[in-house]
């Protein structure tokens, strides 16, 4: 016998018995649906938030105030402006861009609401680095705040839409009232994709000075480092840690600031995504197992009803290892089958979440992703869960006496 | 009579033992796995009710508006002032209102310096015990040292986060002298963690102290009122909000302060927290689906194979809704019983879920809970998932010529 025969005999059996093989293979591929569905929306996110926060360059350095987020200590420990000048005098960094950023009252017509209000050092250095993050590329319309504008505001795109922050959107030279002064719009924002960037205002460091009573220099609420073509961010950063622990006065380990490199951020970022992402596939994964199951459950009553012609096989010839055989390719076509219905309707199911994710919610986080690698592995593991499941089965078939099963109604 | 239908169910049962086994091994995972979610979601937002208990549920917070994150009062330019809290205190309903401080400061010890918060402790005995209860600074929270007395000046106490070796690589302990803006300052007591990250970070000393060290005679960080028993909390708010907008010439829907009750904070994270149940337990119960039909299946080979049997009965009286009701009654027990092992494994897996966090973790915050409803709703769902798995089969077998089901 060759394998094109064995898988005729698999197939003929498992159309023989139709319904049953429908229902067997509807448990693997509401699992596999859901699975791939899962993953590939799980990586599709993943994909979407990395390509963003690549756009930071991986040349970056952050440095903010305060231990980690989740530290246990909390501090009131501020940045000012020496802390920026020890990093700009460490070796290797070539710019750095400060920020300060409060939260400011604002009101256009008669309508207030409260805002991220945000400054930055536009020196020297200062600015080529705001240009190259926050320029050209995300200008949407008018122009960026410069070095030396007075009342003049650069704001994100919420504010150009209807109903988002404001009844209706901003145009370039509306008025806008910050903590009761006024500002020219001078430039808007093109959408980044999240609530607490689209809904910036970025004024300069003079007017910050105005509108809060606190020059930005005395509080550095971040400070953004560009180390010199070449060298390696995580060394720098290592340096620059070294330095400010020294002119700070602290000892190791007891930092009140935190310095992290844009790669150390996606890094940590994927970490956690890597880890829901896992538990929630696991979850879902469940349902394989009882899909599992029930191949297992379907061959065993195959073999019980086909005991007469398992006796009939090997009465006339067949060995132990054909029967075997013929067991194990009929499940494990049952678990493929289910298999390649489950990939497609999961794929399906991820486009669609897609699809009606950006109409409803605009939201440029989810989306669709899939790969070969994934197709092939759910392909894979919905085959050999099918002969995993259909091994004891088989094994049980070969096993039988050729007389007793002959004998067998 | 019902009886005798059980028997029936129950015997063909086990006559495919394995089969029954493999069926009732589909629902009785997927019915595990959703206990056990859906006992964590419960026990998770039982012991942050239980925290908000603890905190007092008639107490209003009322602070600058500005999103939440950062220690109070650290966005905006905006204070609330001594006056302000008069407005408050005079607020129908209110039984007791104060103020409360909560600022940075620098910390100075053996010539380090940190970058702190100081709380502040009321004066007046009835304020400060409002306060006390919730901030842990009563005698019996002191784990070293004593409390802090309104006569104190320069002392203050901490909390054991600060034991810590991070400072000075010896932890502070009680008796240490620090420095806070270049004032000598005691550390008298220390209390046991609160698990609010906002009291655990600061220093706390008495009002009257850090308003001379700080230089602040106005201000305050945020306001605590609490209601009269018996009043409506949110009657209360709305005075509240009535008398401070007049009071600081705001217009409605322009607050510049926001009156917060703690059925607010407990309502958005109850809803968080049940969002992310429900979609586990959703997930969990696409196995759920997987099992049933896994019982369909399993009932449709059991049709087919018991055709004579069926067509036996038929011909010795039997209706078409008897035979119905046999194969109902034995699908809806492979529902049933696969629901009790699976309640029973759920509430294993919960209570290991809950006793690995403790142990791994140290958290109380994950338990497993397993009210009533959730024990008798999987019940009901397991045993319908499988009667409603059955009926078509059943259908299609109470439809069975008698005279072709003999002949088969």
């Amino acid at each position: 016998m060759n394998i094109a025969e064995y898988f005729r005999i698999a197939l003929t059996n498992l159309s023989n018995r139709k319904f049953r093989a429908y229902l067997t293979m509807i448990g693997i591929f509401i699992g596999i649906t859901a699975v791939v569905a899962i993953i590939s929306l799980g990586q599709g996110l993943q994909v979407a938030i990395d390509d963003q926060m690549a756009i930071l360059g991986s040349d970056k350095i952050f440095l903010t105030p305060g231990t980690s987020l989740l530290g246990s200590m909390n501090t009131a420990a501020k940045l000012t402006d020496r802390d920026r000048q020890v990093v700009d005098r460490t070796p290797g960094v070539q710019d750095s861009l400060a920020f300060g950023f409060r939260i400011g009252q604002i009101q256009h017509k008669d309508e207030e609401h409260y805002a991220m209000v945000v400054a930055a050092t536009l020196d020297e250095g200062g600015d080529a680095l705001f240009r190259e993050m926050l320029g050209e590329e995300y200008l949407m319309e008018g122009r960026l705040i410069e070095d030396g504008d007075s009342y003049k505001a650069y704001v994100a795109y919420d504010y150009t839409q209807d109903k988002r922050v404001f009844n209706r959107g901003l145009r370039l030279g509306d008025t806008l009232t910050i903590n009761e002064q006024k500002f020219d719009i001078v430039g808007f924002q093109k959408k980044v994709g999240n609530s607490g960037d689209d809904q910036t205002i970025y004024i300069s460091a003079d007017a910050y000075e105005r509108v809060f009573d606190e020059r930005v220099e005395d509080e550095l609420m971040q400070v953004i480092i560009r180390v010199t073509e070449g060298e390696d961010p995580s060394l720098i950063a290592e340096r620059i840690k070294k330095d400010l622990r020294s002119s700070r006065g602290l000892s190791e380990g007891d930092e009140d600031f935190s310095i992290e490199t844009a790669d150390d951020m996606i890094a940590s970022f994927n970490q956690i995504l890597l880890i829901v992402n896992a538990v929630i596939v696991g979850i879902a994964a469940i349902s394989l197992v009882i899909g599992g199951i029930g191949i297992m459950n379907t061959m065993y009553t195959a073999v019980v009803e086909r005991t007469q012609e398992i006796g009939i096989m090997k009465a006339i010839g067949a060995r132990n290892s054909s029967i075997m055989i013929i067991f194990l390719i009929e499940s494990g076509l049952l678990g493929l089958v289910g298999g390649i219905i489950g990939v497609a309707f999961g794929l399906g199911i991820s486009y669609a979440t897609e699809f009606f994710g950006g109409i409803w919610l605009g939201s440029p986080y989810i989306k669709a992703w899939w790969s070969w690698g994934l197709i092939f592995a759910a392909l894979a593991f919905s085959f050999i869960t099918g002969t995993a499941s259909g091994l004891a089965p088989a094994w049980q078939a070969s096993k039988k006496k050729p007389v007793e099963s002959l004998r067998y109604e | 009579m019902i009886r005798d239908y059980l028997r029936i169910s129950v015997r063909s049962l086990q006559r495919r033992k394995l089969r029954s086994w493999l069926t009732m091994i589909g629902i009785f995972i997927g019915i595990a796995a959703v206990v056990s979610l859906i006992s964590l979601g419960q026990g998770m937002q039982k012991a942050i009710e239980d925290q908000f208990a603890q905190m007092g549920t008639d107490k209003l917070t009322i602070r600058t508006k500005g999103p939440s994150y950062g220690m109070p009062g650290s966005n905006t330019g905006l204070i609330l002032t001594s006056s302000d809290l008069e407005v408050v205190r005079r607020s129908g309903g209110v039984d007791l209102a104060t103020g409360r401080l909560i600022e940075p400061i620098t910390v100075e010890f053996n010539e380090k310096e940190k970058f702190l918060y100081v709380a502040s402790l009321p004066q007046d005995t009835e304020e400060r015990a409002m306060v006390t209860e919730v901030a842990n600074a009563e005698d019996k929270d002191m784990i070293a040292g004593r409390s802090l007395k309104p006569s104190d000046r320069w002392k203050v106490i901490m909390s054991e986060a600060y034991l810590d070796p991070k400072f000075d690589g010896r932890g502070l302990r009680v008796g240490d002298r620090v420095m806070i803006d270049d004032q000598p300052v005691e550390i008298v007591g220390m209390y046991k963690k609160t698990g609010n990250p906002m009291f655990d970070a600061s220093f706390v000393m008495n009002e009257e102290a850090i308003r001379d060290l700080l230089d602040l005679p106005e201000k305050n960080s945020l306001i605590v009122a609490k209601v009269n028993p018996n009043e409506d909390m949110a009657l209360v708010i709305q005075n509240i909000e009535k008398d401070l907008r007049k009071h600081r010439n705001v217009d409605e829907g322009k607050e510049d302060f926001e009156v917060q009750s703690p059925e607010d904070l407990l309502d958005s994270a109850s809803t968080i927290l049940g969002i992310v149940t429900a979609v586990l337990a959703g997930i969990a119960g696409i196995s759920l689906l997987v099992g049933g039909v896994g019982i369909m299946n399993t009932m449709y080979t059991s049709v087919i194979e018991r055709k004579k049997e069926i067509g036996i009965i038929k011909a010795i009286g039997g209706r078409n809704s008897d035979v119905m009701l046999l194969f109902l009654i034995e699908s809806g027990l492979l529902g049933l019983i696969g629901g009790v092992i699976g309640i029973l494994l759920g509430i294993f897996f919960g209570k290991a879920v809950e006793l690995v966090a403790q142990i791994a973790l140290g958290t109380a915050l994950i338990q497993a809970h397993f009210p009533w409803y959730l024990i008798l709703g999987a019940l009901l769902f397991s045993f319908l998932l499988g009667s409603l798995a059955g009926t078509y089969p059943a259908y299609q077998a109470s439809k069975l010529q008698p005279v072709e089901a003999l002949r088969s």
